[in-house]
């Protein structure tokens, strides 16, 4: 029985390697590894958000069959460990060999992050019938440096365990992983396939949308799936209808409103305010201070400013960038940007 | 279609790692004489120093298989990198057992402790080898290997004979590359194989690794068939040439806006090479004399910033922001 | 207000009374004597509305007679004596003047108009901006039925040129030419406001009793559903608040909505009594009497304080006495390269640049004011309210929703709380009903309930 899921984009998500939207080619080659019962490391590419993660799972789940649940696991590089991990790597604690960044010379995180998520799982021999376990593993690049440490374990636990890692960006991949995988392109769904889905999605949830919404909601989204539904959730949930005028309308609602007003008070020399509100940010978003940045830095172009005031403004943004790379408060650096854009926009 | 599994499971480049001396390609002559030099079996210990893909990992195990012979090679060569040697106790007690243990089975016998990204060691574990160096017999050999000499510590630095490795030339490059795709069977379309090797070459930039690395990926990626090289430039984290002149057009023309843009259309951005790609479309930007060495440092302080951590986007944005006013 | 917004209110304002009934008032004096508060301050009100109606009556008839008769024989109009005018409430700082001002209008139906007087560097900044209020009723006021005000001045002894007595006769103008009652607040005597003392009622206001500011956290901490603050905590928080219910109450939601619980207690278990007051006066010390980079070396030298809080205590304190952007940009520069600099010690354990952090966030910060004239007077110091560790972390709170929705949908925390959160409270926002089929879905109870709402 299928409990009605009130979260579109949870819905209408595939369940198996047949139903993803498009990327025939991803698919057969996909397959042919299955049924051909083996494949090597995979790297999986392509832009964020259109559906690597998801078809890693579902390819996997396919590979392993019915005994999926104990052969795979899906780590995420970017997420930082919980304490009582941290504890427990540090009993085994290797020192970061980034010398660059936040995480320089520190004992912890991502090294410690290959000791608790990785190794535990791939040491252990898969279990029932299948060839090997399967490790996913989501936003590869962040591990930037330590990737050196990951390449020994695809060499050592090969055979017990393949690999299937995600990135968005090679240029971050070291040489070294990107010898021993094979690249797999993903590209996002094109759009004439996606317009069928969000026809089929409009049908099933018996919304009207105009003519042409399909293609506008495709440019706003960049063919992100799962941004697109929300956005065509959102957009139809008073009355069951579709136009351009709203989908524009609330996608403004996506675009991060709170920090487009950080980046309003700023211009206007508020700074106490834009403390306020920066911190109020932080809290419910945790985002780290060069992520705050670079969504300030993105904003910049939506604001109507002269060619040079944007180009101060990058340059006072990219020198509290770097600035804050090796700060530890950040609050601290966050308002020392705030009080940079609070002093220069007198001279806006 | 048969899945070739096993090619892409070894990497091309140790399937084709030089062997033996004859075939180590050099531009030193010092290194191009190490042949005879090593043989004199009274080596002392060596740091090999120098850019990436030169061939200093290759040359330290040639070395260490000609004076110790294969049969017994995995006993007398002890082979660490830096994730292995970023731990004192791990340093210590691997090397040490390795040592004594050698002592013990074989005596006068030759060997060789191979340490790659020596300069990735941390400056405490490099004291802790400083002192295993020195109180080792004269039986065991260091044979160190980084990029940068002056990450080694001075008293390492001071036992060990220093080899400068530099960038291979174009032609070592692609004929290297033009061998290995013999090998291997690649079915390259004529009339742009010179621009195909050539597009690799300035993509490793004289990192003969890279182009080898490069050269796999582009057939593991199925390029070969239909040679797109603007594709191959932009998986390479390169940019595009079309795009490059966009960003011309629109410094000259003072358009932050656009260039802001611009740069967040590429996908697969490297600023370590994006770098290389503006410095060869300066003399194209209207930029002042007096000037120009003001934007030189200006480029060098970027580079910096993003070594150490700060985000490539907004950093180079504010490269193009300052070259955009350097008028 | 709706249940969401109120999430986000700052507590101060969200329990702040709405009736003198329901306040725990302190105790007063008015010319030593002991005093009601809620009925001293009710009787000045409503005498204030009934000689200002029988004066304006009686002036409008002088009005009519001088306009018929020459000057010799004009009458002059009467005024009301300034003591019906205004008062003065005397305190120190968060021992509820202000709430008082604003029970006291709700009981009465009045609204408040605030100013405050600190804020205003020069006398005519002050008197435009109480111009506005306090003239006859503008053209809105004909057009919306608007109740009559009060006029709340605040921080008067922060007043610019209390120094050197242009003060008073700005403050009596406006009490002559005002169509409300004045009710002006003040933290401490101040010398040269003597001539105002002597001409309107000073109400001098006691500070709370520690088991009376207890007693009101212990309330709130119920109401917020807190249970973790141990009493110990609470009781310090109260100590170094000195009797200010305001400090106490925003130092008790800085902590409770911070986002790592284990640093928070060690910052508040750090200070105990003595080094609190310590660091309230180099604090102050620092920004209002340093003038060069000795001074500040001195002061910094001769406490104790942990130079790991001492900075963020400067964070939190600057935009308390550093207004000016141009300013507060090379207070910030200065801060966050000792920031920086901290940073690299920790890194490469090298200590040797200590000085240097020591001198710039210090030093630095304090000569980045170039005058002090308008920094004098009382300025509230506040505990360092965020704590921020610049890592990805989750709350007990954001935990549980995140397990929850993982167990349905295959996400990371990062995406769950940057991306996911914010979709389906946006979602939920749109009726009762979504945020129904939302939290009943993926099961969350009344607590885990609350991070869908959306904050205002």
């Amino acid at each position: 029985m299928s409990e009605d899921i009130p979260i579109w984009r949870i819905k209408y998500l595939p369940k198996t390697l047949d139903e993803v939207y498009g990327r025939s080619d991803v698919k057969n080659k996909l397959k042919e590894y299955i049924n051909s019962k083996n494949f090597p490391h995979l790297l999986f590419l392509g832009p964020e958000g259109i559906g690597k993660t998801t078809i890693a799972r579902l390819f996997s789940q396919e590979f392993l069959g019915s005994f999926y649940e104990p052969n795979l696991k899906i780590v995420y590089a970017d997420v930082p460990l919980t304490s009582e991990e941290r504890t427990k790597a540090r009993s085994e604690a290797h020192y970061s060999t980034n010398k660059i960044g936040r995480l320089a010379g520190m004992t912890i995180t991502t090294p410690a992050f290959i000791q608790v998520q990785i190794k535990p799982f791939v040491r252990v021999k898969a279990m029932g019938d299948v060839p090997f376990k399967i490790v996913i593993v989501k936003n590869f690049e962040t591990l930037s440096s330590d990737q050196q440490g990951f390449r020994r374990l695809m060499e050592s636990f090969g055979s017990n365990c393949r690999m299937i890692l995600i990135s968005h960006n090679i240029s971050g991949i070291i040489d070294p992983i990107k010898s021993r995988c094979q690249l797999v392109m993903i590209p996002p769904i094109n759009v004439k396939e996606f317009e069928v889905l969000i026809k089929t999605v409009a049908k099933n949830e018996k919304i009207m949308i105009e003519n042409g919404t399909e293609e506008i909601l495709y440019k706003i989204t960049k063919g992100k799936i799962a941004k697109a539904i929300d956005l065509l959730q959102i957009a139809s949930i008073n009355d069951n209808t579709v136009s351009v005028e709203k989908l524009y309308e609330n996608s403004m609602v996506f675009h991060k409103d709170l920090i487009r007003s950080l980046l309003l008070m700023t211009l206007k020399g508020q700074f106490h305010k834009a403390r306020e509100l920066s911190r109020k940010i932080q809290s419910n978003y945790k985002y780290t201070v060069q992520e705050l940045f670079i969504l300030l830095y993105n904003e910049l172009t939506k604001i109507p400013l002269g060619t040079y005031a944007l180009a101060n403004c990058i340059n006072v943004i990219a020198d509290a960038d770097f600035r804050a790379i090796d700060g530890r408060d950040s609050d601290i650096q966050i308002s020392n940007l705030l009080s940079k854009l609070c002093y220069y926009s007198e001279f806006l | 279609m048969i899945v070739r599994l096993i090619d892409l499971e070894t990497p091309w480049v140790e399937k084709y790692r030089p062997t033996s001396f004859g075939e180590i390609v050099s531009q030193n002559a010092a290194i191009n004489n190490l042949k005879d030099f090593v043989l004199k079996e009274d080596i002392p210990h060596m740091i090999f120093t120098g850019p990436a893909g030169t061939g200093k990992t290759s040359t330290a195990l040639i070395i260490a298989k000609t004076m110790v012979g294969k049969k017994s090679y995995h006993r007398n060569v002890l082979e660490l990198n830096a994730s292995d040697t970023v731990r004192m106790d791990y340093v210590r007690t691997v090397i040490k057992n390795f040592i004594n243990h050698s002592l013990i089975i074989e005596k006068n016998s030759l060997k060789f402790v191979i340490l790659d990204e020596a300069d990735n060691i941390p400056g405490q574990v490099q004291q802790t080898l400083r002192r295993i160096i020195e109180k080792t017999s004269n039986s065991v050999k260091f044979i160190l290997m980084c990029n940068y000499i002056n990450k080694i510590i001075d008293p390492i630095i001071s036992r060990c004979a220093v080899f400068r490795f530099a960038n291979l030339s174009r032609e070592m490059v692609i004929n290297r590359l033009k061998f290995i795709s013999k090998q291997e069977n690649l079915k390259i379309p004529k009339e742009k194989s010179v621009e195909f090797f050539e597009t690799l070459y300035f993509i490793s930039g004289g990192d003969l690794r890279k182009a080898i690395n490069t050269l796999q990926m582009s057939v593991a990626l199925e390029m070969l068939d239909d040679l797109d090289l603007d594709e191959l430039f932009k998986i390479s984290g390169y940019v595009d040439k079309n795009t490059m002149n966009r960003l011309v057009l629109n410094l000259n023309n003072h358009n932050m806006g656009k260039i802001k843009d611009l740069l967040g259309s590429i996908e697969n951005f490297d600023s370590r090479n994006f770098i290389r790609q503006i410095v060869e479309i300066l003399p194209k930007l209207n930029i002042n004399k007096d000037k120009q060495p003001l934007i030189n440092a200006f480029i060098g302080e970027i580079d910096y910033r993003i070594s150490q951590g700060a985000d490539e986007r907004i950093q180079m944005t504010a490269l193009l922001s300052e070259l955009m006013r350097g008028r | 207000m709706s249940e969401s917004s109120l999430n986000k209110m700052p507590w101060v304002e969200k329990y702040r009374p709405k009736s003198m009934s329901e306040m725990a008032l302190p105790s007063a004096k008015l010319k030593g004597h002991k005093v009601d508060l809620s009925e001293e301050l009710k009787k000045f009100i409503i005498i204030f509305f009934q000689e200002k109606k029988k004066i304006n009556d009686e002036n409008h008839k002088i009005k009519s007679f001088n306009r018929t008769h020459e000057e010799k024989e004009q009458k002059k109009l009467i005024k009301i004596s300034p003591d019906k005018v205004a008062v003065l409430l005397e305190g120190p700082p968060g021992v509820g003047k202000t709430s008082i001002v604003y029970a006291l209008a709700n009981d009465l139906n009045l609204d408040v108009i605030e100013t405050n007087a600190s804020d205003v560097r020069t006398k005519k900044g002050l008197e435009s901006k109480l111009n506005e209020s306090i003239k006859s009723r503008g053209i809105m006021d004909f057009i919306s039925q608007s109740k009559d005000k009060i006029l709340l001045i605040d921080e008067i002894d922060g007043l610019y040129g209390v120094a050197d007595k242009g003060a008073v006769p700005t403050i009596l103008n406006i009490i002559d030419s005002t169509q409300f009652p004045i009710i002006m607040c003040s933290n401490e005597y101040k010398q040269n406001l003597q001539p105002l003392y002597n001409k309107i009622h000073k109400l001098e206001i006691n500070p709370l009793s520690q088991d009376e500011v207890l007693r009101i956290a212990q309330r709130i901490l119920i109401k917020e559903k807190i249970t973790n603050l141990q009493e110990g905590m609470i009781n310090s928080i109260i100590e170094k608040n000195h009797g200010d219910l305001r400090g106490v109450i925003n130092d008790l939601q800085g902590i409770s909505q911070g986002s790592s619980g284990k640093l928070d207690s060690e910052l508040i278990n750090s200070l105990n009594r003595d080094s609190t007051e310590e660091i309230f006066l180099i604090i102050r010390d620092l920004f209002q009497n340093v003038s060069t980079l000795k001074q500040a070396r001195d002061l910094t030298n001769k406490s104790d304080v942990d130079y790991n809080f001492l900075y963020k205590w400067v964070n939190e304190n600057i935009p308390s006495f550093i207004k000016l952007n141009s300013e507060l940009a090379v207070a910030y520069d200065n801060l966050s390269i000792a920031d920086e600099i901290f940073g690299r010690i920790q890194k490469t354990q090298n200590w040797s640049t200590l000085p240097y952090f020591y001198d710039l966030f210090a030093g630095g910060v304090s000569l980045s004011q170039k005058s002090r004239k308008e920094n004098q007077g009382f300025r509230k110091v506040s505990f360092p309210r965020y704590i921020s560790t610049g890592m990805f972390s989750l709350n007990a709170n954001e935990r549980l929703v995140v397990e929850k929705i993982k167990k349905k949908y295959e996400i990371s925390e990062i995406e769950a709380i940057q991306d996911f959160l914010p979709f389906l409270r946006v979602l939920a926002s749109v009726s009762r009903k979504q945020l129904k089929l939302v939290s009943d879905w993926l099961e969350l109870d009344a607590t885990e309930k609350k991070l869908l709402k959306i904050d205002s």
